[in-house]
C-alpha cells in the first residue's frame, strides 16, 4: 500500500496535524515536504496511507488546518 | 546565600531544566523547524511539546505560542506590531519599563498618545472604573501588568479584559510576576496578548519568553527573516507562530523551559502561591514590627497581592538596605526596579526601595533570619 504526503506550511502544523490525527485513529510520520510546495518552498508534511488521506484530509480542515496540496509519494 | 530576587529571575532552577537543558545540549543539537534529518525532527518535537504545554496551561493554541527572548521583547512585538498612527493608548501606574517605555517611545515618535490609568490597591472596582473613565474613541489597546514587580499589588485583569470586550479594544496583559504562579486563561480573561518570561515564575532559563498572540494577525511583525516556511517567498509568512519567530529559536531555553512548567504543573500554581504568600505574610508581620521599617503595602492578601515586599529602613536609600543585606548573604534588589510610575506613585522615586520576591524553593527559616538580620541592623 502507498502513502501520500499531506503538505502543510510548517513544522508546528505538521505537528499540530499529527496529533490530531492521532487522537482519531489516523498514524502518520511527519518529514520535509519533497516537493516545491505549490511554488512557495519548503514545508512540511504527514505521511499517511492512502486509505486514509481522504479522511486525513477532512479532519484537518474540520480542525482549521491548511493544506497547502496534497501528493503521491513517489518511489 | 539565600536568594530573595525571584522577581528579576528564579533561582535556584529546579534539577529537571538542569538536566533539561544538559540534554537539549548533547541530544537535541539540530535546528528545529528547517531540515528534515532526524535530530532535526527530534528537537522539533521537543519545541513543539513546550508549544503545547504553554499553550495548555494558559488556554491558548499551540500555534498562537511565539517563543521570544524575554518577556520585553514578547511586549515590543506586541505592542509596536499592533499599534497604528493616532491610536490611542492605556496603560496603568504600576507600569514596569517594558510596556512603559515602548509605548512612551511611540508617543514621542507621534505616533500614539497615552493615559495612565491609577490603580488602588485591594480595590478592584474603582481601578475599573479608572481605566474605563480614560477610554477614548480612538483607544486601540488597554496593556497592563498582572501584578506589580515593585510591590506585589495585582490588577483586576480579568474584569479589565471583559471591559475590553465590551469596548472593542485589544487587551495586553504583562504577565512577568505572575505566570506560573496565579493561573491566567487567555479566553476567560479575555486577553488578547499575553507576555511573559520563561526564567521567572516559569523556572525556565534565562534567555526565553512568550507571546501568546490570539490576535496575532493584527501584529506587524518587528523583524522579518528565515522561518524555515514557504522559503521561496519574499514575505514573511502571514501564519503563527513563523510570522513572528523569524531565525533560529533558542532551543536549549525552551527545552528547558519546557521542564519548568513541568515543574509547576506538578507543584500546581496553588500550592506554590499559597507557599509563597505565606512567606511573604510572615515576612510583612516580622518587617512591620521593627521600627524602622518602611512598608508600601497592605498586608499581603491572596489574590490582592503577588508575594513581593517592598520595604525601606528609615534615612537609608533602598540600595543601601540591599547591599547591606548582600554583606550578610541575602540576595534582594534594591534601587528603582525599572518602575518608575510605581516608584513615584508610592512615593520612592528619589529613595529606590528594597525588594524581596519568592519562588517554590524559598523556606520560612530563610524568611525568619531575614527578619532578624534587619532587627539587628
Amino acid at each position: 500500500m502507498g502513502k501520500q504526503a499531506i503538505n502543510l506550511t510548517s513544522v508546528t502544523y505538521a505537528m499540530k496535524a499529527q496529533k490530531i490525527l492521532e487522537r482519531r485513529g489516523i498514524f502518520s510520520h511527519i518529514g520535509k515536504s519533497r516537493r516545491n510546495q505549490a511554488g512557495m518552498g519548503c514545508g512540511y508534511s504527514l505521511y499517511v496511507h492512502d486509505k486514509d488521506v481522504l479522511m486525513a484530509i477532512g479532519i484537518l480542515t474540520e480542525n482549521g488546518l491548511t493544506i497547502v496540496s496534497v501528493d503521491k509519494v513517489g518511489v | 546565600m539565600i536568594y530573595f530576587d525571584n522577581a528579576a529571575t528564579s533561582y535556584p532552577k529546579p534539577e529537571s531544566v538542569i538536566h533539561g537543558v544538559n540534554r537539549a545540549m548533547r541530544q537535541y543539537g539540530a535546528n528545529p523547524g528547517r531540515s528534515g534529518h532526524t535530530m532535526s525532527m527530534k528537537t522539533a518535537e521537543k519545541i513543539y511539546e513546550c508549544r503545547k504545554n504553554v499553550a495548555e496551561l494558559f488556554g491558548a493554541n499551540e500555534e498562537e505560542v511565539v517563543f521570544t527572548s524575554n518577556c520585553t521583547s514578547a511586549l515590543n512585538t506586541a505592542i509596536k506590531g499592533v499599534l497604528s498612527q493616532g491610536d490611542h493608548v492605556i496603560i496603568s501606574d504600576l507600569e514596569h519599563n517594558s510596556v512603559l517605555r515602548p509605548v512612551h517611545a511611540l508617543a514621542e515618535r507621534g505616533v500614539i498618545t497615552y493615559s495612565v490609568a491609577t490603580v488602588s490597591e485591594g480595590d478592584f472596582n474603582k481601578t475599573l472604573e479608572a481605566f474605563e473613565r480614560l477610554i477614548r474613541p480612538e483607544t486601540r489597546l488597554i496593556a497592563c501588568t498582572h501584578g506589580s514587580n515593585l510591590n506585589g499589588v495585582i490588577l483586576p485583569i480579568r474584569q479589565i479584559g471583559a471591559l475590553c470586550r465590551k469596548r472593542g479594544i485589544l487587551f495586553l496583559v504583562d504577565a512577568a510576576q505572575s505566570a506560573g504562579v496565579i493561573p491566567i486563561n487567555m479566553g476567560t480573561h479575555f486577553i488578547d496578548f499575553l507576555c511573559m518570561p520563561g526564567h521567572k515564575g516559569l523556572y525556565g532559563p534565562s534567555g526565553t519568553g512568550v507571546l501568546i498572540a490570539a490576535r496575532g494577525d493584527l501584529i506587524r511583525p518587528l523583524m522579518e527573516g528565515g522561518t524555515g516556511s514557504l522559503s521561496l517567498e519574499y514575505s514573511q509568512p502571514n501564519f503563527l507562530p513563523d510570522k513572528l519567530e523569524s531565525g533560529t529559536v533558542n532551543t536549549v531555553g525552551i527545552i528547558g523551559l519546557n521542564q519548568g512548567i513541568e515543574f509547576v504543573k506538578s507543584r500546581t500554581m496553588t500550592k506554590i502561591y499559597e507557599h509563597e504568600m505565606n512567606l511573604a505574610t510572615v515576612l510583612y508581620e516580622g518587617l512591620s514590627k521593627i521600627h524602622d521599617t518602611i512598608l508600601y503595602t497592605r498586608k499581603p492578601q491572596k489574590g490582592l497581592h503577588l508575594p513581593v515586599i517592598c520595604f525601606n529602613l528609615t534615612g537609608r536609600t533602598g540600595e543601601e538596605v540591599a547591599g547591606k543585606l548582600n554583606e550578610y548573604g541575602f540576595a534582594l534588589r534594591g534601587g528603582y526596579h525599572c518602575a518608575p510610575l510605581a516608584h513615584k506613585k508610592q512615593g520612592t522615586d528619589q529613595i529606590g526601595a528594597a525588594r524581596v520576591s519568592f519562588s517554590a524553593f524559598n523556606r520560612m527559616d530563610e524568611v525568619e533570619k531575614l527578619i532578624k538580620t534587619v532587627n539587628n541592623f
